[in-house]
C-alpha cells in the first residue's frame, strides 16, 4: 500500500493538483466574507458546503481516472499490491480529502458566522457533520461503480444514481410537507437537537462507508483487466 | 522447475476463446509467444498474471498457483506491457521513489546502471519522453528489483529496428543468469527469432506449435516444386504451402523432402505465416 500511497502523494504534488486546491481554497474563503448577513447566509452556507462536498469526491475520481488511462491500474495489479490494498488506499485517500475539505468548510463556517449571525457551536457542528456526511455519501456510491465499472461507466452510472437518490429525497420531503403525519415528522425533526440528528446522520454514513469499502475491495477483486 | 506451466487453460469470450492451452516455460529459457493481432498472446498473458479469469485449467508461476498464491511471486515478477504504464507527470526518479516502495528487492544501483545504459534521463517528466525511451524505463524498471521472470507483452511493438535490438540485447544479457526465464510475446517474429530458445505458435486462441527454435530449423524446409510434386508429399508432412504461376512453395518436414528436390533452411516468420495461412 505505502507504493500506491507514495504514488498518488507524488501526483498530488503535481502543480496542476496544487493549484486546483488553491482555487478551492479562494473560492471558499471569498464566498465566506462576502456573505451578506441579510440575505445570504443559509444559502451561501449551502453553496459552500455542496461545493466542497463535491470536491473531496473529484480529486478522489482524477485519480483514479488517471490511473486508468495511463495504464497505471492494470500495472499495479502486477506489483506486489494486493487488489484489496489498492482499494484500501482509495478509501482512505478519500477519507484523507473529505476531512481536507471538512476543515476548509470549517473555516469558511467559522469566518461566515462570525461576519453575520455570530458563532454558534451547535449550529457549526450541524453543518460541517451535515457536509462530511454528504461527501461520505457521494463517495460511498461512487467508489464501488468505479471498482467494478471503471471510471468511464462507473461515473456515469453514478451520475445517473446520484440524480435518482436526488429526485428520490425530494420527492420524499414533497411527499411528507403535504401528508399530515410527514409534516409532524418534518416538524420533530426541525425541533430536535440538529446536532445530535447530524451525529447520528454521520454515524449511519460511516457505516455505509465501511459496508462500500469492503464491497468494493469485493468488487475490485472480480474485475478483469 | 519451470517458470510457468500453463495446463489445459481455457477462457472463453463472446467471440473469442483460449482453448485447452498447454504451454511451458523452462526455467532459464527464452520462450516467444507468436501469433497474428487477435491470435490470444496478450490475453494469454493476462490470464497467466491472473488479469483474466480462467474459465478452467491451471497456470504455475514459479512453481506457485497463479490464482491462490500469486502474491507470492509478484517480486519476482517483471512484467512489462506494449504500453509505458507510469503516469506522464513524473520523472523516471519519482518512478524509482515508487518502485522503491513496492518492491522488497528494488536495487537503486541497478536501476540507476540501466539508466545510464538506456542514456535516460532521471529528471526528465516521462511524457517528454519517446515511445522508444517509455519502454526502455518500464524494461529498467521491470529488472531493478532482481526479478527471475520476465513477462513481456508487444514490448517491442512500434519501435524503430535499432531500439528493438537494443532491447533484445538487455533481455539476453538477462538470461545469462540460469535462474532467469522470459516470456515474451511479439508479432514481430524476427524480434523472437534472435532471443528466444522455445517458439509458441498461437493462432485463434490456440497452441498450434511449441517447439525449440533450433529443433525447427532441423525439423522443416522450405522447398519450391511443382504442383504435382507437392500434392505428392503427405498431407500430414506439409507445415504450409503457397501455390502461384511460377510453381509452388512449401514448408515440408525434413523426412518428407522429395528426392531430387532442394530443401532450404526456413526462417521463422515463414515458418508462421505459412502455418497461420494453412490454419485457414
Amino acid at each position: 500500500m505505502k507504493a500506491i500511497f507514495r504514488r498518488d502523494w507524488l501526483m498530488f504534488t503535481h502543480p496542476f493538483y496544487l493549484l486546483a486546491l488553491v482555487a478551492v481554497t479562494m473560492i471558499c474563503l471569498v464566498t465566506a466574507f462576502q456573505a451578506n448577513a441579510e440575505e445570504n447566509v443559509p444559502q451561501d452556507l449551502v453553496l459552500m458546503g455542496l461545493m466542497l462536498c463535491l470536491m473531496s469526491s473529484v480529486f478522489p475520481q482524477a485519480i483514479l481516472l488517471e490511473d486508468e488511462r495511463n495504464g497505471w491500474l492494470r500495472f499495479s495489479v502486477t506489483m506486489p499490491v494486493k487488489r484489496s490494498d489498492y482499494v484500501s488506499e482509495k478509501y482512505l485517500l478519500t477519507l484523507g480529502f473529505i476531512l481536507l475539505f471538512a476543515l476548509l468548510n470549517s473555516i469558511g463556517i467559522i469566518i461566515l458566522m462570525v461576519q453575520t449571525t455570530g458563532f454558534d457551536i451547535k449550529e457549526y457542528l450541524f453543518l460541517l457533520l451535515a457536509t462530511t456526511s454528504g461527501g461520505l455519501l457521494m463517495m460511498s456510491i461512487d467508489l464501488p461503480m468505479l471498482f467494478r465499472f471503471g471510471t468511464g461507466k462507473g461515473l456515469a452510472l453514478f451520475v445517473v444514481l446520484f440524480v435518482f437518490i436526488f429526485l428520490s429525497g425530494f420527492c420524499l420531503f414533497a411527499y411528507l410537507s403535504y401528508d399530515a403525519d410527514g409534516r409532524s415528522f418534518l416538524q420533530w425533526v426541525q425541533t430536535s437537537d440538529h446536532f445530535l440528528l447530524a451525529l447520528l446522520l454521520l454515524a449511519v454514513l460511516a457505516v455505509i462507508y465501511s459496508v462500500s469499502w469492503l464491497l468494493s475491495i469485493r468488487l475490485y477483486r472480480k474485475r478483469e483487466f | 522447475m519451470n517458470a510457468i506451466e500453463i495446463k489445459g487453460l481455457n477462457k472463453h469470450f463472446k467471440d473469442f476463446a483460449i482453448e485447452d492451452l498447454n504451454l511451458t516455460v523452462p526455467s532459464g529459457c527464452v520462450v516467444g509467444l507468436v501469433g497474428e493481432n487477435g491470435a490470444g498472446k496478450s490475453t494469454t498473458i493476462k490470464l497467466i498474471l491472473h488479469m483474466l479469469f480462467q474459465d478452467s485449467g491451471t497456470v504455475t508461476i514459479l512453481g506457485k498457483d497463479n490464482v491462490k498464491e500469486l502474491d507470492d511471486v509478484k517480486e519476482d515478477i517483471g512484467v512489462v506491457f506494449d504500453e509505458c504504464c507510469f503516469p506522464k507527470e513524473l520523472t523516471a526518479d519519482k518512478v524509482r521513489k515508487i518502485m522503491r516502495a513496492a518492491y522488497r528487492q528494488w536495487d537503486d544501483a541497478l536501476f540507476e546502471e540501466y539508466m545510464k545504459r538506456f542514456d535516460l534521463p532521471l529528471k526528465k517528466t516521462i511524457g517528454k519522453f519517446s515511445r522508444g525511451m517509455k519502454m526502455k524505463l518500464s524494461i529498467a524498471v521491470a529488472l531493478s528489483h532482481h526479478a527471475k521472470l520476465l513477462i513481456l507483452d508487444e514490448a517491442t511493438s512500434g519501435l524503430d529496428p535499432v531500439v528493438r535490438d537494443d532491447i533484445i540485447d538487455i533481455l539476453m544479457d538477462f538470461t545469462k543468469e540460469e535462474d532467469h526465464s522470459i516470456l515474451i510475446s511479439s508479432h514481430i517474429v524476427s524480434d523472437l527469432e534472435k532471443a528466444c530458445d522455445y517458439i509458441a505458435f498461437l493462432h485463434k486462441g490456440k497452441l498450434v506449435l511449441c517447439e525449440e527454435k533450433d529443433r525447427l530449423y532441423e525439423q522443416y524446409r522450405v522447398i519450391h516444386c511443382d504442383e504435382q510434386t507437392l500434392s505428392a508429399i503427405p498431407k500430414e508432412a506439409v507445415i504450409g504451402r503457397k501455390i502461384g504461376s511460377f510453381g509452388a512453395e512449401a514448408i515440408v518436414r525434413q523426412d518428407a523432402v522429395p528426392e531430387g528436390v532442394q530443401g532450404y533452411p526456413i526462417d521463422i516468420e515463414k515458418l508462421f505465416i505459412f502455418m497461420v495461412k494453412e490454419s485457414g
